[in-house]
């Protein structure tokens, strides 16, 4: 079967506004990155992980989390990935660069943006800070960046 | 092959808006840990996890990728599905059941129905439509807030035009479900409501009043499936899944026929076929059905045979399904009263089947209830599936 | 035990940018072409199976909601499978349940995506696949994410870009013969590792196209696929496996390791009786949405040591004439990755059995054959394995 027409193209969108709830781990956790500057985790009480970010149940235990423990802001670079596309798809002159950073204290860490590095720079396995916004509203953009440590 | 499967386990949250602050992660975990607690059995014990959502409801894309955590099924051979109603996840969970013996299977669902902005329904709404010739229709309306209501009530009014239902006979469906739930702990907003209150409610779109439509909320349900050789241990009461079906419609609604949710009675057909029931109306003592709004409720009882077709307002006139009446429908409110956490509602109407197979359903009892049959439905409606439980 | 379960058919259609036909018409088309190589009517399929991965690329909620028509499906049972990119596996075993546990004889699993029509682009929507509250707000895309993986495994096993290079000429050369491809190219070694670099390692040539596309396979149980077919080919194996959604503090964190993937062969293989795949698969698809990923997957596939598949692509063992072929149709970088669809990988390791491959065919024979996905946040993989008895 052949189309015999001229396509039409029809032209729309959707969208949908959300306020998702951070949870209850998630609303501690950015407070007091918020209030503080201090990034936490949960301790499970059966394997002992700390859980960053915080979940109020481990996942593999499956038991229920509820001690809070304070972590460093500082930490490893695990890997880390440069992107020369903005979000938007549009083509930029400077990369910007996204890693993960396993933080000292617990068993895990966080994405997020590196900065003040060129990719060349950076290497797995080397000593990273968060750097903190000095407006911060309560969600994980109150981190402005993680930068190799000082 | 395992011969039946049964459900060991059953966990669910309290529905409503809770601002107790819980994601929609955590609100599932809880009813998991609940669901697996009951059945005495650990994270370890867990063979396969299926789990159902859908993208725009959560704001997300794959939006249960998340939700393996929560249900134990980390490093567990998941399969995730999206786009149905919970009672799905049942459908894959028994046939994952019924393929290798021995297994014991987890499905859940989950809604966070106030993570959406209030302003944020319609657009849902649009994006169920068929969208080459339903959605474009709507699109320029200046103003589409009404738009799921003006749907349904095309629905209500054809189904009252062909079968001689009347407004009352809406109203009065909403009143025993809104009135079950004082009875349901887990209700969300329950309150004794009358005809008038009902008939008096704001008129969103003839016949539709508010009290005849489920509101949205939040809410999450977990259930413990296990293949026969391991019921017994697991569970002195387990209720056995006797039958299954599911069915889509067109989601074209002009090619569909409105009047009565043929996709309902095939799939009923297939459950009761499986379960060996050739009479529904004698053989089940009681059901739980989608009433997302309150005709749907009187649609769905002819498609499960619980009454003869257009026969859903003698059904509701002779109190046939009020709980002390042969077959009560919704003894736990349904969704109008117990709330709607859509695409989890369906799986809560089989957890309060469940319940009061075992005894355990509290206020809203049946006293000797042994055949149960329960039922939900896919967005955007024409689609939905049929559960039939027993005691024995 | 379960009812065995036979392949007896597959509807295959070209991958491109569809832009004239709706996600009905697309479907349609390999739903047709399923049940005409069967020589079933519709009549004769008792469910359907719906496999699409992301609702947003259409705009529509439940977007295997308006291909029920196109897929037969209409006032029958069909359900939709979703688990991201593994979605294209992970489907086909939901087939395999539906038949397997009895409930029905004959079933057709339909896997579509159609990534043209948002604007501006389909990479806008993948950001909504992230997490809200860690992830999206960086604005995390694609590219750097699989930047991330790709950077750990390099480094863990030492493989190396002009080994990731090599197999992006292989699938895109074996795509010049598979009549379905969006993507075929002759291409050398220098064109992969000139071409625009994306996120480190990760160049342009190393990904696989956005794109449209459906497929469909027809499951039938033993005696029903017996009537259908004088060669049914069997499901042998099927595996999943999913890790946490927290890949920064996983247990194994770890990156460059794929357990989730060990974990899911582990599992097809031991249904299989399979004890050295690397010996007994005769040809494997595997899911190659970057050039890395098929390197990955070989090796959680068992069919090269851990770390081994650089050596694999050097010895080029996983060429078309190679003792192990991977993706001689062209692999999703070849042949294209409208995401659900890539079941094709399953539709292709059927046809290399059934020795109806045409130019993709390998020269040697084809007995047993092996298929994965991959989807999530690092996080979920399906594998199916089909043989003949």
């Amino acid at each position: 079967m052949e189309n015999q027409s001229q396509p039409i193209k029809l032209q729309g969108s959707i969208e949908i506004s959300y306020e998702w709830s951070a949870g209850v781990a998630g609303s501690r956790f950015f407070q007091e990155i918020r209030d503080n500057k201090r990034i936490m985790g949960t301790k499970c009480p059966k394997c002992g992980r700390v859980l960053v970010p915080p979940r109020i149940f481990c996942e593999e235990c499956f038991v229920d989390v509820e001690e809070w423990v304070e972590v460093s802001s500082k930490g490893e670079l695990v890997t880390f990935g440069e992107s020369y596309l903005g979000t938007d798809g549009s083509k930029l002159k400077e990369p910007w660069i996204v890693g993960i950073i396993r933080l000292d204290g617990a068993d895990g860490g966080l994405i997020h943006y590196i900065g003040e590095a060129r990719p060349e720079e950076l290497k797995i396995g080397m000593r990273m800070e968060a750097v903190f916004n000095e407006k911060r509203n309560g969600n994980i953009l109150d981190i402005k960046h993680f930068r190799p440590s000082k | 092959m395992p011969k039946r499967v049964a459900i060991v386990g059953i966990g669910q949250t309290k529905c409503g808006f809770n601002d107790d602050g819980f994601s929609y992660r955590e609100l599932l975990y809880l009813a998991t840990k609940q669901a697996l607690s009951e059945a005495g059995i650990q994270r370890e014990d867990i063979d396969s996890a299926f789990t159902t959502s859908y993208d725009f409801l959560e704001g997300r894309s794959l939006s249960n990728q998340y939700s393996l955590d929560s249900i134990g099924g980390v490093m567990k051979p998941c399969d995730l599905r999206l786009g149905e109603d919970g009672i799905y996840a049942i459908f894959a969970g028994y046939m994952e059941v019924m393929s290798k013996p021995g297994q014991i299977v987890v499905v859940a669902s989950v809604q966070k129905a106030s993570d959406r902005r209030p302003d944020a329904d319609p657009a849902i709404t649009l994006s169920t439509l068929e969208p080459v010739y339903v959605r474009q229709v709507f699109t320029n309306l200046p103003a589409i807030a009404g738009l799921e209501y003006c749907l349904a009530a095309m629905e209500a009014r054809r189904y009252m035009h062909c079968y001689g239902i009347t407004e009352a006979h809406i109203a009065k469906v909403a009143v025993k479900n809104h009135n079950n739930a004082t009875r349901n702990p887990l209700a969300q907003n329950a309150r004794k409501v009358t005809l008038d209150d009902v008939l008096n409610s704001e008129m969103l779109s003839w016949p539709l009043r508010s009290l005849e439509v489920a509101k949205p909320g939040d809410g999450a349900c977990t259930l413990v499936l296990a293949s026969e050789e391991l019921a017994a241990e697991l569970s002195d009461s387990p209720v056995w899944i006797r039958g299954i079906g599911w069915c889509s419609d067109t989601c074209y609604p002009a090619a569909s026929e409105l009047a009565k949710t043929k996709f309902i009675h095939i799939a009923a057909r297939q459950a009761y076929a499986m379960a060996g029931i050739r009479h529904p109306a004698r053989e089940i003592d009681l059901a739980e059905v989608y009433d997302n709004y309150a005709f749907n409720e009187l649609q769905y009882c002819e498609a499960l045979g619980l009454c003869g077709e257009g026969e859903g307002g003698r059904f509701i006139d002779e109190g046939i399904s009020e709980i002390g009446g042969s077959i009560p429908v919704n003894p736990s409110g349904g969704l109008l009263g117990q709330g709607n956490p859509l695409g989890t509602a369906g799986l809560m109407r089989v957890a309060q089947a469940a319940l009061q197979l075992r005894g355990e359903a509290g206020d809203c009892q049946i006293a000797g209830a042994e055949v149960a049959v329960a039922q939900g439905c896919g967005l955007p409606y024409r689609a939905g599936g049929v559960v039939v439980l027993s005691k024995w | 035990m379960a009812r065995r379960v036979a392949i007896v058919s597959v509807g295959m259609d070209k991958f491109a940018s569809r832009k004239v036909e709706t996600v009905d018409e697309m479907v349609y088309r390999v739903a047709k072409n399923a049940l005409d190589n069967a020589k079933l009517p519709r009549e004769a399929i008792g469910a359907v199976v719906f496999g699409c991965a992301v609702d947003a690329f259409t705009a529509t909620q439940a977007a295997e909601k308006v291909a029920i028509g196109g897929a037969g499906g209409r006032l029958r049972p069909t359900m939709r499978n979703c688990t991201s990119g593994s979605t294209a596996i992970s489907t086909p075993i939901l087939g395999y349940l539906h038949v397997a546990s009895g409930l029905y004889d004959v079933v057709m699993c339909v896997c579509f995506e159609k990534m043209s029509e948002c604007r501006p682009h389909a990479q806008h929507v993948f950001n909504t696949v992230y997490d809200e509250y860690f992830v999206r707000p960086i604005g995390l895309n694609v590219a750097i994410q699989c930047s991330l993986e790709a950077r750990m495994y390099l480094r863990r096993y030492g493989n190396t870009e002009l080994q990731m290079a090599k197999v992006s000429v292989k699938n895109h050369g074996n795509a010049l013969d598979n009549p379905y491809a969006q993507l075929g190219k002759k291409l050398t070694v220098e064109d992969v590792m000139n071409s625009p670099c994306i996120s480190w390692p990760v160049k342009l040539l190393d990904t696989s196209p956005t794109t449209d596309g459906a497929r469909a396979v027809i499951f039938a149980s033993e005696d029903v696929a017996r009537d259908i077919t004088d060669d049914p080919i069997w499901v042998k194996g099927i595996g999943r496996g999913g890790d946490s959604c927290w890949f920064t503090g996983r247990r194994n964190s770890d990156l460059a390791r794929l357990d989730y993937a060990y974990y899911a062969a582990k599992q097809a293989y031991e249904m299989a009786n399979i004890e050295d795949p690397s010996q007994e698969i005769d040809v494997a698809e595997v899911y190659d949405p970057f050039t890395y990923k098929e390197m990955q997957h070989v090796e959680a596939l068992g069919l090269c040591p851990e770390g081994g598949a650089g050596r694999m692509i050097d010895e080029g063992i996983s060429l078309r004439e190679g003792k192990l072929p991977v993706n001689p149709s062209g692999g999703l970088l070849g042949e294209g990755n409208p995401i659900g669809a890539g079941m094709s990988r399953l539709c292709w390791a059927y046809l290399q059995i059934k020795g109806q491959a045409g130019g993709c065919q390998v020269p040697k024979d084809v007995n047993t054959a092996v298929c994965n996905g991959w989807g999530g946040m690092y996080q979920y993989n399906a594998v199916m394995v089909i043989g003949r008895d």
